[in-house]
């Protein structure tokens, strides 16, 4: 009998915590017939970035979190989840995020030290604003809009926004005080950081603008600690499973959210063709540097990309 | 959870020797992790904690506060505050005793520290309640209590850290300290009335005000332009705490360099007493998040939630467990070793109770009431004997008082605290309320 | 938080202690009081700039912290040499002068064990920060030369504690 320690930072009660880590550290339990136990510790044993560390240092067994956490190379090849035209809800990305990234861009052999059990993206990524409607991108010239960094910022900034940094539970106050115009956030974001009122207008695209890629891991040596039958029953319940599962708990998230956006009265519109062609434009250039760069250890990235839209059902 | 328990023991154990807290927690954290996991974990985590403790924003608020309230203490509005507070309650009998609490409260507006509100008033207050005669007891009792007002009324480096601890909003912990460090004000005075009352041998009557001039006038305006300055930016969302205390502390040099009160070399020594203490904080920042992370692998906070939920006890129950816990650790523990310690444990509760109050049920609020819960108990332990650092300042400070006169000075205070506590806890909307309009 | 104790300042280190004490603030204190007053001018100028000329400090936050764990670890050393982290003196009334000794010089080998321990995880941590080139999210800062500068740090306080745990001060 194994009991699993998973150290977890997001807040309790968020909803992937609630509806997706927990059932499934119970559901291990069920699986493995009480061989394998996890606990959810009530208070997570470091800071969020250092989670990935800390299953493989085996400070806890489980843990989750952002590849973007790390911001150096060790996850190269993860960010084609990060890309525009990713998947037009959680679960497909999240599916095609797991089948692409394991299987063509050999996820494993990037996550070093540990048992990769999930990844995952979370809703499509959309741009709001409390300034006007975004038609082309001349709109977005000369805005101030809050990004977490990596792909998204530069794309922001490639389509003329004037970008700022700055953490997530900052926004609401930065907004309100008119400190910035806007915030690439999904919609789940939106309504968690409460800013339906500082928020006038939502600009989205299909397979969403950006995503972010997460992370489901476990200290290896559990992992070897465990028998073959337990093992091969925890990862019938994780991997693509997995990703449906938290990309179900993201998805309800994001329909209580875009409920909400609605009856706070803010417009969400389709990017018109033409901005999405400029938009598609300066994707294209950060996906060939990003394609070029993981061919020299000699992956297809362009074909990893087109396998990933394909798999997630984006039409663009 | 019994590995818990030893692990507190051991703690308790290293500190009566003496061993500096800090040290004494990361030490036991540490090897009491390695026991239970492993030292290859344990070392990684030690250094990852380590480096990661001292790297955070919201924290960077604590040296900028700390040295805004050192900065004003050279400058010595606080004898303007004082002048000021006698002018409101000098002519009755204990009016001094009054002006002290009165001026604590308004010193602790811009001061994040009991200690360092206690040690400033005490050099303003104390030498003019012994020239009227004042009795030790009533003069220094009224400073030490006064004082652990520092920590409720905003800003206050126990509610940066408990937010920190709980990742609740700074700024409504703030918001939050208004009403009930306002509460404490004026039972502290009704304190002081009902001792004179009682005894009055112990305060004179005294028919001259403290003598006050200009600059002193220019003093209390300052301090009060400084907190509605925090407050309002802080409560409108203009700025994040860590701004309000770069720019506070900016505003203070201004006005001590304004006043010409402060030399450069009270101004260097208040630079430097700021750096010491906030490398004090983190050390035990660092040390309590090692032997936190050790009592949370253990399993406490869990094995106390279940516990509770399986008991079934009711609320007040829990929450009155709860304060016992902190009053007798309140005995021998400092503040803010407490709060490092306990929080961590009890916070997590605050998600599981079901409490009946409709503001409660929100997790949020829950945490924001139990900070100000917290934050009194805190307030007690600093007047509470053997250990109370309050009153050790005053000691400190006045060499030829007793500590037993001090603590029976604070008496009737520490019963006023109580009273507080038990509003407090019984009425969550007084501790709620300007959260709730913000 | 500052501790009231106006007396534990000048008698720590025996007759030395003024020496080094003094060393000590005029390089480590500055440094420390420098990036204090470096802190409070990054906020005030992303203030002042974001209200006054629209033109926020972008990245201010990233710098705060920065200087916040610098400005931590320099002023450690100074800390531990004036003897201000937090005690607890509950057994100090009826002991003997013998006893008192006895207790200091414990609890100044204790701490320099456990300070040299943080230095070498410090070290080590950074070391590994170095290789893995782990940088700041928005601003790209290097994180190592921080860690260095902790385990130094660290180190530093822990000579202190050992000389201390060495030759115990008389009283207190
Ligand atoms: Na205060
Ligand atoms: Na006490």
């Amino acid at each position: 009998e194994t009991t699993l320690a998973l150290s977890s930072w997001l807040p309790p009660r968020h909803p992937i915590v609630v509806n997706a880590i927990k059932p499934w550290a119970k559901e291990i339990e069920d699986v493995t017939e009480g061989r394998v136990k996890v606990r959810v510790l009530a208070k997570p044993l470091g800071a969020p970035p250092a989670h990935y560390d800390m299953a493989a240092d085996g400070i806890a067994d489980i843990t989750y979190g952002l590849h973007s956490f790390t911001k150096d190379d060790r996850f190269e090849r993860s960010r084609i989840g990060q890309f525009s035209f990713i998947g037009d809800d959680a679960v497909s990305g999240s599916k095609a995020f797991w089948e692409v990234y394991t299987g063509q861009l050999d996820a494993q052999a990037e996550h070093e030290g540990v048992k990769l059990l999930g990844l995952f993206v979370h809703g499509p990524g959309v741009l709001h604003n409390n300034v006007r409607e975004i038609t082309t991108s001349d709109d977005l010239d000369g805005l101030k809009i809050r990004v977490p960094g990596g792909y998204i910022a530069d794309l922001m900034s490639d389509l003329g926004a004037e970008t700022l940094f700055m953490s997530s539970g900052e926004v609401f106050e930065k907004l309100s005080r008119g400190v910035i115009d806007g915030v690439t956030f999904t919609y789940e974001a939106l309504t968690a950081f409460k800013l339906t009122d500082d928020l006038k207008h939502t600009t989205k695209v299909p397979g969403g603008l950006y995503n972010t890629t997460w992370f489901l891991v476990m200290n290896e040596g559990a992992w070897n600690g465990i028998s073959e039958d337990d093992r091969a029953a925890i990862e019938a319940i994780s991997g693509a499973a997995f990703a449906e599962r938290i990309g179900e708990a993201w998805n309800a998230a994001d329909e209580a959210a875009i409920a909400k956006i609605a009856e706070a009265g803010i417009e969400v519109s389709e990017a018109p063709d033409a901005l999405l062609n400029t938009i598609k434009d300066a994707a294209a250039v950060h996906e060939k540097t990003w394609s070029d760069a993981i061919a020299e250890d000699g992956f297809d990235g362009v074909a990893a990309l087109t396998a990933m839209r394909k798999a997630s059902g984006v039409s663009f | 959870m019994l590995e818990s328990l030893i692990g507190f023991a051991v703690l308790l154990g290293l500190i009566l020797l003496r061993v500096p807290i800090a040290f004494a927690m990361a030490a036991v954290g540490g090897i009491g992790f390695a026991l239970l996991r492993g030292w290859q974990p344990a070392w990684a985590m030690t250094g990852q904690i380590a480096f990661d403790s001292a790297l955070s924003y919201s924290l960077s608020v604590i040296p900028l506060f700390i040295f805004m309230g050192n900065v004003l203490a050279a400058s010595g509005v606080a004898h303007g505050l004082f002048a000021a507070a006698d002018r409101l309650f000098g002519r009755t009998r204990g009016g001094l005793a009054m002006a002290s609490v009165f001026s604590c409260g308004g010193f602790s507006a811009v001061c994040g520290s009991s200690l360092a509100t206690a040690a400033t008033m005490s050099k303003v207050a104390m030498p003019s309640m012994r020239k009227f005669g004042y009795d030790d007891r009533l003069a220094t009792g009224s400073i030490a209590a006064g004082g652990t007002l520092g920590i409720l009324i905003p800003p206050s480096v126990i509610l940066i850290i408990y937010g920190l601890l709980t990742e609740t909003n700074i700024s409504k912990l703030f918001i939050a300290g208004i009403i009930p460090g306002i509460l404490g004000v004026l039972l502290y005075l009704m304190a002081v009335k009902i001792t004179v009352w009682l005894k009055p041998e112990l305060a004179p009557d005294v028919t001259e005000n403290e003598p006050m001039d200009t600059s002193d006038l220019i003093g209390v305006f300052c301090v009060l332009g400084l907190f509605t300055f925090i407050m309002v930016g802080i409560y409108g969302g203009f700025f994040t705490p860590t701004e309000a205390a770069g720019t506070g502390a900016g505003a203070a040099v201004l006005i001590a360099v304004g006043l010409r009160t402060m030399s450069f070399r009270d101004f260097m020594t208040a630079t430097f007493d700021s750096v010491r203490a906030t490398a004090m904080i983190f050390a035990v920042i660092i040390g309590a998040e090692l032997f936190s992370n050790f009592v949370n692998f253990a399993g406490l906070p869990d094995g106390l939630a279940s516990l509770v939920l399986d008991l079934e006890m009711p609320v007040w129950a829990v929450i009155l467990m709860i304060v016992v816990i902190y009053m007798v650790l309140g005995c021998v523990l400092e503040s803010l070793s407490m709060v490092l310690l306990t929080v961590p444990v009890f916070y997590p509760l605050m998600y599981e109770l079901p409490f009946t109050n409709e503001l409660l049920q929100d997790p949020e609020y829950a945490l924001i009431w139990f900070a100000i819960v917290v934050v009194v108990v805190t307030e007690i332990s600093l007047i509470t004997p053997p250990v109370g650092m309050n009153v050790f300042v005053l000691k400190s400070v006045l060499k030829d008082v007793s500590l037993g006169t001090i603590f029976r000075g604070v008496l009737p205070f520490w019963l006023a605290d109580i009273a507080r506590l038990a509003l407090l806890i019984a009425v969550p909307w007084l501790s709620l309320w300007l959260v709730t309009a913000m | 938080m500052a501790q009231p104790d106006p007396q534990k300042t000048d008698d720590v280190l025996g007759q030395n202690s003024l020496d080094i004490g003094l060393i000590m603030q005029n390089s480590l204190g500055v440094a420390a009081g420098l990036l204090l007053f470096c802190l409070i001018l990054v906020t005030c100028v992303d203030v002042v700039g974001r209200y006054f000329f629209s033109a926020p400090l972008s990245g201010a936050f990233e710098v705060t912290e920065i200087m916040l764990a610098a400005l931590v670890f320099t002023a450690l050393p100074l800390t531990t040499e004036r003897r201000e982290h937090i005690e607890v003196d509950l057994l100090n009334v009826g002991l003997s002068d013998k006893f008192q000794k006895l207790l200091s010089a414990f609890a100044g080998l204790f701490s320099a064990a456990l300070l040299a321990t943080l230095a070498w995880r410090l070290a080590s941590h950074a070391a590994s920060s170095f290789e893995d080139g782990a940088v700041t999210n928005a601003l790209s800062i290097p994180l190592a030369p921080f860690g260095f500068l902790a385990a130094f740090s660290c180190m530093v306080s822990a000579c202190i504690a050992f000389l201390r745990g060495i030759h115990p001060p008389r009283n207190r």
